[in-house]
């Protein structure tokens, strides 16, 4: 590890000996912000999480943040944002006062290289910090496999939350845009969600992006989990041992093996626009999103081992998502599916991910259904001012958030696995 | 929670209206970003539950927003707030954290969210002067008198040290003391400084206690830069029953601390062409000492040089490749550990463990700025960091007492 620091150190230094001479500019600050006020309600959840079903529930708050201009080329950006939370109803009865809960939203430098720094394409861009990454832009709701820690290997989970179909990451990103149509990522990123032990860890992820005009986008990427543990023993844990199907231990290069946190998650994703090759005069009754036909698709673990992790096939999920046309009456309508068929007993629990690599299993005994599916819309009623709704069966875990603004749940509940649960969301923001 | 919620709330009313409404009043927000990696090598292991084990990794993660709103030529306000996000992995897994923002769980509020909120009105004839006659601050507020510290010294408040019982308290990159209260502060002749300070506790128990303090400082030129201080502390009580317990007689938390510090610069003795290879700190010796409590009473505390902290630093000569390289040691003869024994008490803590080891402390810092809004910090050494808890607690005593203890931190911080 003070091997890393120093050479980051050394980078430092070797960039400012390249760029000193940047030209300097006097600082201008935009403001940035908004508010929002969603209800939603859990319509069904599985058994075992009974109490849920026909739960209400509010959250509203707002955001504030900065964005600096230093430089030409440095921007900070720094905001914070303040949730407010809480359940009323449901099957048993149970609510939940008005909590509240002020989390950092974004917080990052970023510097750029290349001819024009103001360019949205620009050639090479260094960010450092705690900033939000969305590779898969046509995705509403499910998708966006590869960074953590939306998903997670092993064991393998999905993570998803309404209108928030991205992640949020915190450590160091590289990109650089080709042509203005090829564009590649490199991020080192620390592990910090609260329920996914242990803390620190920094993984590394490789995403490439083309983009043929309007007509096709198609991406991949491979990601590095826990590639850099802090503390080894915590990523591999010495009991964690790999049984075969003898139910023996296995060995491996003369070594007992272990299951780990540490994987290789590899995603590829395409997206396709119809809209393309209609005539001019009729394309243009279409909004920009209508007619998108996309899909995305993982392995959160490539590697076979042991009788928990032996078909690749049960760690791939697969998302195919089309915008219905909606002749500019709405933003956006997109319906999504999503297959993941992990073991029957397998779910995406928080609250059961400890130290261990090893399986997570569902406590209810609830079996997974691999078909979830969701419909999201949103609409821009006047500048500033949009309504977004969802209604589905996903990776929700309800209204509850940690201290990063990360998705919890109550108690880390996966809440729909089962057949016939889902919930429906609407927010209405006002940004600026 | 509440108080960041509504600083929140009038950071976004104060620029919509400065912007938008009323073009006299002039606001420069502000803000900072930063992403720091850290790790106690090896620590005091006091037995204690909050005990840092070895090898522990110390990340942390926090931004800043904040304003600078001048009402007027001589009326300025200035607020700001930070959310920390701290991240602890140690080798044992039960003792690892993930904490930050602001929840209900925690209690992570005061000096941890505000950061600063102080009004400041400027007299004299010219309000814009770095040196004016008075000026009259009053609210939350970052004071730093010793400008040459980086990260031992600044002996003076009590959210850096205190008496009775004495205690030092030392942070990476925050050499300097957050205090709330009033300051009233003026400069003669452009040279000497005098402040004098009513300040509230904030920090231990009991809460609210006011101090009195006075500072005096003389420049001349660039090549010497001294000062001296005496601070009332909790001179008025706000529960006399609790800062002097009957039962504690004769012990009482309140006392009198002294400060002298001195830098000098002998880069102004050289020629000015040979001077101007050196960075603007390099070179620059520099010294604070402190009596934390002037008065010998009972028997913990029968010798003042035992509460005597002497630090001498020296900034090594970088010829500009980085804005400061810095070397601190400390001798402080203090026998018992470096701590509180709890709330509302004089007491000090046991005996050191290692009481011929923790008499010395030592850091190295050194700062880059990289480009304009961008710098990096470093620091390793063995000196008087907390770790701070969840709940808003510290580790109550020095992790870093016997020799070999040390750990390290680099920060990456953006700001504007």
């Amino acid at each position: 590890m003070k091997k890393r620091i120093f050479g980051i150190l050394a980078a430092a230094l070797c960039f400012q000996a390249a760029y000193a001479a940047a030209p300097d500019t006097s600082t201008k600050v935009e403001l940035s912000g908004y508010a929002f006020y969603q209800e939603g309600q859990i319509e069904k959840a599985d058994v075992g999480y009974k109490d849920y079903a026909k739960e209400l529930d509010q959250r509203y708050g707002f955001m504030l943040g900065m964005n600096a201009k230093v430089l030409d080329r440095l921007s900070i950006i720094a905001a914070a944002q303040v949730y407010m939370w809480s359940t009323a109803g449901g099957e048993e009865g149970g609510n939940t006062s008005v909590q509240t809960i002020v989390v950092p939203k974004e917080g990052e430098g970023i510097y750029t290289f290349g001819d024009d720094p103001a360019s949205q394409n620009p050639w090479l861009q260094i960010a450092l910090g705690y900033f939000p990454f969305k590779y898969d832009p046509e995705a509403t709701n499910f998708g966006e496999y590869l960074l953590n820690p939306r998903t997670g290997t092993y064991p393998q989970y999905i993570i998803t939350d309404f209108d928030n179909d991205e992640s949020t990451v915190l450590g160091l990103r590289i990109s650089s845009t080709l042509s203005g149509s090829f564009r590649q990522d490199l991020l080192l990123t620390s592990e910090m969600n609260l329920q996914i032990p242990p803390y620190g860890d920094f993984s590394l992820a490789y995403l490439l992006g083309y983009k043929v005009g309007k007509l096709l986008d198609v991406g991949g990427g491979i990601l590095f989990n826990r590639l850099l543990p802090i503390v080894p023993a915590l990523t591999t844990v010495p009991t964690d041992v790999a049984f075969g199907n003898n139910d023996l231990p296995i060995v491996e290069n003369g070594d007992t093996l272990r299951y780990t946190k540490q994987g290789v998650k590899l995603m590829l994703r395409a997206s396709i626009d119809a809209k393309d090759f209609l005539p001019s005069e009729i394309a243009s009754l279409f909004g920009p999103e209508d007619g998108k036909l996309y899909a995305e698709s993982a392995i959160l673990g490539v590697k076979d081992y042991g009788v928990d992790y032996n078909n690749v096939w049960q760690r791939n999920p697969r998302m195919i998502g089309f915008n219905f046309p909606a002749f500019r009456v709405l933003d956006v309508l997109s319906l999504e599916l999503e297959y993941f068929n992990p073991p029957p007993l397998y779910t995406d629990d928080l609250q059961n991910i400890s130290g261990s690599a090893e399986p997570n299993l569902s406590l209810n005994g609830v079996k997974n259904e691999p078909l979830d599916w969701s419909i999201f819309a949103k609409k821009t009623v006047v500048k500033g001012m949009s309504i977004r709704g969802l209604i589905g069966k996903d990776h929700y875990l309800g209204y509850q958030i940690d201290y990063m603004g990360n998705p919890t749940g109550a108690d880390g509940a996966a809440l729909m696995r089962g057949i016939g649960t889902w919930h429906y969301d609407v927010k209405v923001m006002y940004e600026f | 929670m509440k108080k960041i919620v509504m600083l929140l709330m009038a950071t976004a009313l104060c620029g919509g209206t400065s912007f938008a409404l009323d073009p006299e009043i002039q606001i420069a927000p502000h803000g900072f970003v930063y992403f720091q990696l850290g790790q106690f090598e090896q620590t005091f292991d006091g037995g204690n539950a909050v005990a840092i084990p070895d090898k522990t990794w110390d990340e942390r993660f926090d931004i800043r927003l904040g304003f600078d709103a001048m009402i007027d030529q001589r009326m300025e306000v200035i607020a700001g707030a930070e959310l920390p996000f701290l991240i602890r992995q140690s080798p044992q897994a039960n003792s690892s954290q993930v904490y930050g923002g602001l929840a209900p769980s925690q209690d992570l509020t005061g000096e941890d969210a505000v950061k600063e909120a102080q009004g400041i009105y400027t007299f004299g004839e010219d309000p814009k002067s770095k040196t004016p006659p008075l000026q009259v601050a009053l609210g939350f507020f970052p004071f730093k008198y010793d400008a040459s510290a980086t990260n031992l010294g600044e002996y003076l408040f009590s959210t850096r040290t205190g008496t009775y019982p004495t205690y030092i308290i030392s942070d990476f990159d925050n050499c300097q003391a957050r205090l709330l209260g009033l300051r009233v502060s003026g400069w003669i002749l452009n040279r000497i400084r005098l402040d004098m300070l009513l300040t509230s506790e904030q920090i231990f128990q009991p809460e609210g206690d006011l101090s009195l303090s006075f500072l005096a400082g003389y420049k001349l030129g660039s090549m010497l830069d001294c000062g001296v201080g005496v601070s009332c502390n909790r001179l008025i009580p706000v529960d006399p029953s609790l800062t002097n317990s009957p039962g504690d007689a004769p012990y009482t938390m309140q006392g009198v601390k002294l400060m002298a510090r001195c830098a000098f610069d002998p880069k102004s003795l050289l020629s000015e062409g040979f001077s101007g290879v050196f960075g603007r700190q390099d070179l620059k010796i520099y010294s604070e000492a402190a009596i934390l409590g002037v008065k010998n009473y009972g028997t913990y505390y029968d010798s003042v040089w035992q509460r005597m902290p002497i630090m001498l630093g020296f900034n090594f000569p970088t010829l500009n490749v980085l804005d400061v390289l810095s070397l601190e040691g400390e001798y402080f003869d203090y026998p018992y550990q470096n701590g509180i024994a709890g709330p509302d008490s004089p007491y000090p803590l046991p005996p050191s463990n290692f009481p011929n080891q923790n008499k010395r402390h030592w850091s190295i810092w050194a700062q880059k700025t990289i480009i304009k809004g961008f710098a990096i910090t470093g620091l390793v050494g063995k000196d008087h960091f907390r770790w701070v808890e969840a709940d808003g607690t510290s580790t109550p005593y020095d992790l870093l007492q016997a020799n070999g203890n040390w750990h390290y931190n680099v920060r990456a911080m953006f700001s504007f």
